[in-house]
């Protein structure tokens, strides 16, 4: 198992740099540069301006010198300054990232908590009225885009309900992750996670939808797989109870493909929900990396992208590893 | 769960529910945020939404009024030729100098209570123009020396001058006394470096520079001081950012600052949607430049609300929506289409239903534009040549020109001189995904063939479109009739998209393989028009001027080097009740609302108004 993981860990660093090589070429590849802009808003450029401007950016050289510059410069920890905000874009997207894990986590751990529950009670009831409406709200949350999705919440929420019960406050606010004005310092700790917490319901419950509804659905089908099992009937056979045939021997047999199937959407926890932060203006991952790209902000873009690659290799082999710890009759060597 | 979730909400609205008149506050929804505040040179940023926001922060010497005259702010007066602060010498071969006097206020303070003097100034000066410094305007930074003479007297000077460098401030500030230690570290820095090999790497340590007081983190940490009407309090990137008035700020409103805004929290958000909400939910008083689409400004469901709670306005503002045309003539499709002969253009605008157009999608809000000076801009000529929709006279134009339906497929054709039949089928570009532009080329297609003209579609992403390898090179056909896109034309704006020939500098900008695909005039040459901008860019007297620009102005009408559509408002919404945050084509250069940040405030609190919106915009609920 050791000897399996490390030689996993060391096929990564080939990996990563084909990755980063391919995602430093499809950025620098993006039709247009960053000084574009810049140069038409002015006609009085002249060809040395520009040609300084340009190597004042890096942009004068060819994108394979200027990816193995990158390159050299990240193996010593820098990722270079992000262009558009002056700060160093790893301490931009660390900033960003602990924004996404909090919305992106919570609406994991709500999906979840209710996609497992009801997949296996719509399954221990098939064809049953409950499996009925359960098979009918995943199909409507499954197919329900997630942009009409979070401006109808704000508009229920801090418009319309506000209204008819005659007041002028939301009950829940249309976007942003914090009051103004509101710091740990200003009005407590208590008080302020109060008040982050009035700002999380809408989004998470926007991003939990898509997840909840697809995961109950597989959740329900592995189920059903596994009930059908030999292995179930002589479990019932052997006089076990309902709760233990269930959630002893069917759940434990069913989760296996669940856990490939959540681990990897770990990764996708860290790369944010590009609509979903937008729409509720939540300063993620998902907006960092929409933006960076629009702006070429190509520092952000590819120590996000980068970042990403790595997480998707790493959680590709935990997952792995979770099969053996699920299933005994998986074993690596 | 739910009476808990009901309850949080009740607690944390509470906040919300002081706000506005009721503890003398602002807060204003703006749908882009600025990354960097306070970056007096722009290495990094010179957004809009940072510059609206910056007129909280920060005076300059001048600032543009509301009605488009400079002001002092800083200075204690506009310098000008006849107070004697100008002086203007002819350095011949079309070329002059200007010295520019002034003298600072005594009573300007930072706001930690140092002097705001020419040191301050000195330093700006000296950090822009510092070898290896990622100006973005090269042609200021060449141009311009500072002389100081005392605390409070220096002397800008430009060589060559033009026009503008008597626009606006002449010069920027920054606080010495917070910045220097900072900026002898980064020259030391930079010292170590080659300026030609490691200019990226100099890039980098002028934007570090500028970060140790810009950025949200450092401006949290109270490393920058402030000269303008507030000080910021509090920024959370992503979410808000507050201000609160600066006692040291040295202009008092009629009847005492206590009775104007005391605090201001500007709240980002980016969906412009998800900003509609905000407004419609109450959270907002007003929003900014940078806001709302002009559609959404005009959506029923805040209209409806609007009605006692809500002025909503649309400004003229000066972005210039408009068509470039393909001129050149090596282009097969422009010889064959005659692009380059102004009558084919004047038939194209003739066919163009523009009044129809902003009518049938703005309201008539946005108003047409007949050339690509603005007609709140002082040096407008309202007599030039004008199109209205004519679709015989457009017909009579292609008539003239040789084209005729020969086929009677419905679009005209026409023999050419190498005995080609050609059809009149026009390329028109622009921004994919933009829902105005593709609607208003349908508008135009419809028109386009009821005089015989075929319009061909053919749009990609901005990314594309405007892309060096497209864009620039009209040359070569990468684009082959009309391309539709905008031009943001500010008060100090000197013709330069239009000009073929610099007579000044000797550059061209027709952009060829020639000179690198540079400028972008995509050739237009008017030797009597190059000529006259000239004399116009060095020609300090206004009324002189003004005859110039005019005269060029009729030439342009008559030509039609492109094709002008209409000039786009900006939308404002406003609560009942805020004076003085109003906005106007060239309030602050672009139409900042925050221009005078210190007189906005609220009626039942006392604030007097000083502006009245209803001058300088069109109420959009009364529509």
């Amino acid at each position: 198992m050791i000897a399996y993981t490390l030689r996993r860990l060391l096929q990564m660093i080939p990996l990563l740099f084909f990755v980063s090589l391919a995602i430093y070429t499809l950025v620098a590849l993006q039709p247009g540069d960053p000084l574009e802009g810049l140069i038409f808003q002015n006609p009085h450029l002249t060809q040395e301006d520009i040609a300084k401007l340009k190597a004042a950016y890096g942009l004068d050289q060819p994108i394979h010198i200027r990816y193995f510059k990158w390159l050299g410069r990240a193996l010593q920890g820098d990722l270079g300054l992000s262009r558009t905000y002056a700060q160093p874009a790893a301490q931009f997207i660390y900033g960003r990232m602990q924004n996404t894990l909090l919305l992106t986590g919570l609406s994991f751990l709500l999906a979840l908590a209710v996609a497992i529950p009801v997949g296996v009670f719509s399954a221990v009831r098939q064809y049953s009225i409950a499996d009925y409406v359960v098979t009918f709200f995943s199909f409507v949350g499954y197919s329900t885009p997630v942009f009409w999705l979070g401006i109808m919440l704000m508009l229920l929420f801090a418009v319309w309900l506000p209204e008819r019960l005659g007041r002028f406050e939301p009950i829940f606010p249309a976007g942003g992750f914090v009051s103004p004005g509101t710091s740990p310092e200003t009005v407590g700790w208590w008080a302020y996670l109060k008040d982050r917490a009035w700002y999380l319901v809408l989004p998470v419950f926007t991003l939990s939808v898509l997840s909840m509804a697809g995961w109950t659905r597989f959740t329900r089908s592995s189920m059903l797989e596994v009930l059908q099992q030999d292995y179930i009937r002589t479990a019932r056979s052997k006089g076990l109870t309902e709760r233990v045939v269930i959630y002893k021997h069917a759940l434990r047999n069913a989760l296996i493909p669940i856990v490939t199937l959540v681990g990897l959407a770990i990764p996708g926890l860290f790369s944010g929900a590009v609509i979903t932060e937008t729409i509720f203006s939540w300063p993620g991952m998902g907006r960092a990396l929409f933006d960076s790209l629009l702006e070429k902000d190509y520092n952000v873009a590819m120590a996000a992208l980068v970042f990403l690659a790595f997480l998707t290799a790493l959680f590709n082999l935990l997952a792995d590893l979770a099969y053996a710890v699920v299933d005994p009759r998986i074993r690596y060597n | 769960m739910k009476r808990i979730l009901l309850t949080l909400g009740l607690v944390a609205a509470a906040g919300l529910a002081l706000a506005g008149p009721r503890d003398n506050s602002l807060v204003v929804g703006a749908s882009q945020e600025p990354r960097v505040l306070g970056d007096a040179w722009a290495f990094v940023s010179s957004a809009a939404i940072a510059s609206e926001i910056e007129n909280f922060l920060w005076a300059g010497l001048e600032y543009i009024d509301i009605d488009g005259n400079d002001q002092p702010y800083l200075a204690t007066e506009v310098p000008t030729t006849e107070n004697g602060r100008v002086k203007v010498t002819d350095l011949g071969e079309g070329k002059k100098r200007i010295d520019i006097h002034y003298t600072l206020r005594d009573d300007i303070f930072w706001s930690d209570g140092e002097p705001i003097t020419s040191a301050d100034v000195a330093f700006y000066y000296e950090v822009g123009k510092y070898p290896g410094a990622p100006v973005q305007d090269p042609s200021y930074w060449n141009r311009v020396k500072l002389s100081v003479q005392d605390d409070k007297n220096f002397t800008v000077s430009f060589e060559p001058a033009y026009f503008y460098d008597l626009v606006g401030s002449a010069i920027g500030i920054a606080p010495a006394h917070v910045m220097k230690g900072e900026w002898e570290k980064t020259k030391a820095e930079i010292a170590k470096l080659d300026p030609e090999k490691d200019a990226a790497k100099i890039t980098e340590l002028f934007q570090g520079f500028v970060s140790k007081f810009a950025t949200p983190n450092a401006l949290n940490k109270g490393s920058m001081v402030y000269s303008g009407p507030f000080v910021l309090k509090k920024w959370v990137p992503g979410s808000s950012l507050e201000m609160a008035r600066n006692p040291k700020f040295f202009l008092t409103p009629p009847g005492g600052a206590d009775k104007y805004v005391q605090k201001v929290t500007y709240r980002f958000i980016g969906d412009t949607n998800a900003l509609l909400v905000a407004i419609l939910g109450g959270g907002i008083d007003a929003t900014s430049s940078v806001a709302l689409t002009f559609d959404q400004a005009r959506a029923p469901q805040l209209v409806r609300r609007a009605q006692g709670r809500f002025d909503i306005w649309a400004v003229p503002g000066v972005i210039w929506e408009h068509a470039e045309v393909n001129k050149f003539a090596n282009v097969q499709e422009v010889k064959d289409l005659m692009l380059d002969n102004p009558k084919t253009r004047q038939a194209i605008l003739y066919a163009m239903n523009r009044q129809g157009l902003v009518d049938a999608f703005f309201d008539g809000l946005q108003p047409v534009a007949d050339t690509w000076v603005h007609f709140a801009d002082p040096n407008a000529n309202p007599n030039v040549k004008k199109y209205p929709y004519d679709p015989e006279k457009a017909k009579q134009l292609l008539a003239e020109l040789g084209w005729k339906d020969l086929d009677g497929d419905g679009y005209l054709e026409r023999k050419t001189d190498d005995g080609r039949t050609v059809k009149f089928e026009l390329e028109y570009v622009t921004t994919a995904g933009n829902r105005i532009r593709e609607r208003t080329q349908v508008f135009f297609q419809n028109d386009l063939k009821k005089v015989g003209i075929k319009v061909k579609i053919n749009n990609a992403p901005s990314s594309v479109v405007f892309s060096n390898d497209f864009f620039s090179k009209a040359y070569d056909g990468s684009w082959k009739g009309l391309f539709e896109f905008a031009w943001l034309f500010g008060i100090v704006d000197d013709a330069g998209v239009f000009t073929c020939k610099d007579y000044i500098t000797g550059e061209t900008y027709v952009p060829t393989p020639e000179n690198n695909y540079s400028g972008v005039n995509f050739n237009w040459c008017n030797e009597e028009f190059d000529r006259l901008r000239a004399k116009a860019m060095i020609e300090f007297d206004a009324a002189k001027r003004k005859q110039y620009w005019q005269k060029m102005q009729e030439i342009w009408a008559e030509e039609l080097p492109a094709l002008p559509y209409y000039w786009r408002s900006s939308p404002l919404v406003v609560k009942k009740g805020l004076v003085n945050f109003v906005s106007s084509t060239y309030f602050g250069s672009f139409g900042y609302p925050t221009t005078n940040a210190w007189l906005i405030g609220w009626a039942e609190n006392g604030a007097q108004q000083v502006f009245d919106q209803a001058k300088y915009g069109i109420s959009a609920v009364e529509q």
